[in-house]
């Protein structure tokens, strides 16, 4: 959902053909979290590959050097991200993907988990999640930064 | 003789979303409460000068402190019912809370967020307070309590017996 947020983020500020493709990629995130905070993880295998191949992409703009650490130029391709905004996002869709490899390979976890550690794990995810994306969107057009 | 069949509905201390709701609930009556000590002079829907922030980090204004206090209630209210209730407001106040984290930077981007259209008075700790908020309720409304619904946690009516 976060990287969801971000990548929506990124669409606001992007060139017009990008943000079709950003605004698509994040409401399919912000769906998908949607729908596996509602039901075991739909179909882990087909999101993994979905997960890895956002990292590959996000890892391919940051290292081709479309970004600044400020407000970005728009780079030959149009990509204009802030180095901190697609950090975030990566790192989000990173362990993501960590997490569908560990479930895939240890299959669904069975039983009941008590009320307590389910609301601690919940507490400490959601507010991990919520401080790298409102960062990473601070970062973003949303947050004053004017992209091209 | 009758036999009661209706579930009685989950225990507190079993039902995550019972938990969450009273909890978070308290925490934004506090808050609520609280914040009307930092808006002193601040316009009721408007932007404060920076010295309106709870502790020197959450900016706030006299509508802001309202909408805590109102959805304070509103989970405290549901927190102290059944888990069936807990999990409806814990989503929809969650959906709202995140509908929210996106928008408010919307809000504060013209200006630093000292423009009119501010009109909670955000900043970029609510932000990440309204998104942690939004991530917790949801996860919670949308991922525990997954039996509870409202017909299996009526309350007993009068003069069923139970065997």
């Amino acid at each position: 959902m976060g990287a969801g947020l971000i990548h929506l983020g990124i669409a606001a500020g992007s060139a017009p053909v990008l943000l079709a493709l950003f605004a698509g990629i994040g409401a399919l995130e912000v769906l998908w979290s949607v729908v596996a905070l509602s039901r075991p993880a739909p179909a882990p295998a087909a999101s993994l590959a979905g997960a890895v191949l956002l990292v590959v992409a996000q890892l391919a703009v940051l290292l081709s050097g479309s970004h600044d650490h400020e407000a970005a130029e728009p780079s030959a391709a149009g990509v204009a991200v802030p180095l901190g905004t697609i950090l975030g996002a990566l790192l989000l869709d990173l362990a993501l993907a960590a997490l569908l490899a560990l479930r895939l390979r240890r299959g669904s976890p069975t039983g009941v988990v008590a009320a307590i550690p389910f609301l601690l794990g919940t507490a400490a995810g959601a507010g991990a999640v919520a401080l790298i994306t409102a960062t990473s969107l601070a970062g973003s057009s949303l947050g004053g930064q004017h992209l091209h | 003789m009758q036999i009661n069949q209706i579930n009685p509905g989950t225990a507190f201390h079993r039902s995550p979303n019972r938990i969450i709701a009273t909890l978070f609930g308290a925490v934004y009556l506090l808050v609520g409460l609280l914040g009307f000590f930092w808006t002193n002079g601040v316009p009721f829907a408007g932007p404060g000068d920076g010295s309106n922030a709870i502790l020197g980090i959450f900016e706030v204004n006299p509508l802001h402190n309202v909408v805590h206090l109102l959805i304070g209630v509103a989970l405290v209210i549901a927190g102290t019912g059944t888990a069936a209730s807990a999990k409806a407001a814990n989503s929809t106040v969650g959906a709202a809370y995140l509908l929210l984290g996106v928008v408010g930077f919307f809000l504060t981007a013209p200006d630093g967020g000292r423009n009119a259209i501010n009109f909670l008075s955000l900043n970029t700790a609510d932000h990440v307070l309204h998104l942690a908020s939004a991530l917790v309720l949801l996860a919670t409304g949308l991922g525990a309590d997954k039996g509870a619904t409202r017909a299996r946690e009526q309350p007993e009516p009068a003069g069923a017996t139970t065997v």
